[in-house]
């Protein structure tokens, strides 16, 4: 009972010490610019299509919601992503874990009998809390964006009927996330060492790989249909960010894949992180 | 033989390996509960090191860590809970305040939320206000950490090296608030210092490292011996006159440095020395008494 009570007193120390982080607030400023870019793109690109016609005639509205409809989709049903929160977290992440063991910190709370393990266990529901919040900000966000934006109500009604199943896995996908930027933080117990290695995990395996997978197996498989080879790419967690948007219209396979996929990353690194970090001397 | 429930500390052939080299090398001792206990040694001698394994900080290679005789890593945290610590640099969050930065260790740690204020005050802090610790001197940097180790009032103090960067003023404050937690509340201390002088006007006993070994532990009477009077004889010919020594008080009862001798183990006998000399002819430069010297005898021992 006296550990669940001090592991719940450190749990709120993180709490504390996150909602003093100047960065959660600026994180939640470039969430709001970001999505606000997007909604003037999309209005923007409404208005162009409508003023596409040479002969002055107006455009098919069926065909602009079309367009836009498209466009809207991806704002909203990959709002994390359209927001840039899969971007600030490992920022975030790396100042909120790094700071502890760059101050010495850790070294301090574990000189006074708190396990590593339990400070590594409040570290990832601190994270994974951040990420829930900043993914429910985002889909608000956007879905304000989105309905202002200048779409037809059917075509607006369309689109919020597959918000749930995408909000859904990316709440999911935070959790993943979450356990690999603890994870990545406490191998690299360091501020700068952190945050470069998740940024340059989001863009290694998060764009480079998906894009030399793409190529390679639109070279290899020339003439015949990638699709059913590429969906194995939503093993990838960082690719997962994007390709939940369509998680509604995923096949049993394809949801068996992401699903599966994100759940093996989560495992592994909340775990694989927390045995490297038994086994280690706190810096 | 010693009470097993007066001993707060005791490890068993500790050592430490790093990249293949005995930073810590089979260390045994014992702190007595209620002791202020000095731990000295050159850099590098392993002093923190042993520390950061008495505090869990860092695992053995091999050997035991006790507080109170039980070793279950249960025991051990349990007792670590009670531990205050500044091991190696002051730790703090830059960018929180004294008061906030004292908060967010006493939750993390789950210790009772203390009286900020009058922690802050006991290590000269009371009037820092609301400004952020990254602009704090390093002195008040010093003091912040010794607040935080003294956070839910602590059976046991280790401290690394606690008085760097203080001033003459705050060094005797400090001294003065060790003594005084020693005194009234029984805390057991221990502190590793290159201040040999400084750690000599607090300590009750000592532990030496040398080269990661534990060579001494030195406490009571043997702690008086080495603070005893001495007769220093100063020669031309070192050879001979270390070859007449080593015949006449063994190779432990004196200390050769260069053409110097200071011998423990002759008393004050100062006539007795030089007969000894004039007997096989050995010449003397200079020949006195010399006033027991704690830290010339702990140099000796490095």
């Amino acid at each position: 009972m006296q550990r669940l009570k001090n592991f719940a007193s450190l749990l709120s120390s993180d709490l504390y010490k996150l909602m003093r982080m100047k960065s959660v607030y600026i994180g939640i400023g470039v969430m709001i610019f970001l999505t606000m870019i997007i909604a003037l793109a999309q209005n923007a690109l409404t208005d162009l299509l409508n003023s596409l016609p040479e002969d002055g005639s107006p455009l098919d509205p069926s065909e602009v919601d079309a367009v836009t409809g498209t466009f809207l989709f991806t704002m909203l049903n990959g709002a994390p992503s359209s927001s840039g929160v899969f971007f600030l977290m490992p920022i975030i992440a790396a100042l909120f874990i790094g700071s502890d063991f760059s101050s010495g910190m850790t070294r301090l709370f574990v000189g006074r009998g708190v396990s590593k393990t339990e400070l590594y266990i409040s570290k990832y529901i601190t994270l994974s809390l951040l990420s829930v919040i900043y993914v429910c900000l985002s889909f608000a966000m956007c879905a304000v964006a989105a309905k202002a934006s200048e779409v037809s109500e059917e075509a607006l009604s369309s689109l919020f009927s597959y918000t749930a199943s995408a909000f859904g896995a990316q709440i999911f996908l935070a959790f993943t996330l979450a356990a690999i930027y603890t994870a990545v933080c406490f191998s690299m117990r360091s501020k700068a060492a952190s945050m470069a290695t998740l940024i340059a995990m989001l863009i290694i395996l998060g764009d480079v790989l998906v894009m030399v997978v793409q190529i390679s197996l639109a070279m290899l498989t020339t003439g015949t249909d990638v699709t059913g080879k590429f969906v194995y790419m939503l093993f990838d967690p960082y690719y997962c960010a994007d390709a939940f948007a369509s998680a509604s219209v995923f096949t049993p396979q394809e949801a068996g894949i992401a699903y599966g996929g994100c759940a093996m990353w989560l495992v592994l690194f909340f775990f694989g992180g927390l045995l490297l970090n038994a086994e280690r001397d706190v810096k | 033989m010693e009470n097993l429930h007066d001993i707060a500390i005791t490890t068993r052939g500790l050592t430490k390996v790093y990249g293949g080299i005995k930073r810590v090398d089979d260390v045994s001792l014992s702190v007595r509960q209620g002791e202020i206990y000095g731990l000295i040694g050159r850099n590098g001698a392993g002093k923190t090191t042993l520390l950061r394994m008495l505090l869990g900080i860092a695992t053995p290679t091999s050997g035991e860590v006790a507080f109170f005789g039980e070793s279950s890593p249960h025991a051990l945290a349990k007792a670590r809970s009670k531990c205050g610590a500044l091991i190696e640099q002051p730790a703090f969050y830059p960018r929180l305040n004294a008061k906030e930065n004292l908060d967010v260790y006493a939750r993390a740690t789950g210790a009772p939320r203390p009286d900020v204020s009058a922690l802050l005050s006991l290590v000269g802090l009371g009037d820092c206000g609301r400004k952020s610790v990254r602009n704090f001197s390093l002195g008040m940097k010093q003091r912040l950490a010794i607040a935080m180790a003294l956070i839910g009032d602590p059976d046991m103090l280790f401290l690394d090296e606690p008085v760097n960067g203080l001033d003459p003023a705050g060094i005797m404050e400090i001294r003065e608030l060790i003594m005084r937690l020693n005194r009234e509340r029984g805390v057991t201390v221990v502190i590793s210092s290159h201040l040999l002088g400084e750690l000599g006007r607090v300590a009750t006993a000592y532990g030496v490292m040398k080269e990661g070994k534990h060579v001494a532990e030195l406490r009571g009477e043997a702690l008086a011996a080495l603070a005893s009077p001495r007769i220093r004889v100063v020669v031309p010919e070192r050879e001979r006159a270390e070859k007449l020594l080593t015949s006449a008080y063994g190779r432990e009862g004196f200390v050769m440095r260069g053409n110097t001798a200071d011998i423990t183990g002759a008393g004050t006998d100062i006539a007795k020395v030089s007969s000894l000399f004039a007997e096989h002819g050995v010449a003397l430069m200079e020949l006195r008494i010399v006033s027991g010297d704690l830290e010339s005898a702990f140099v000796d021992m490095l």
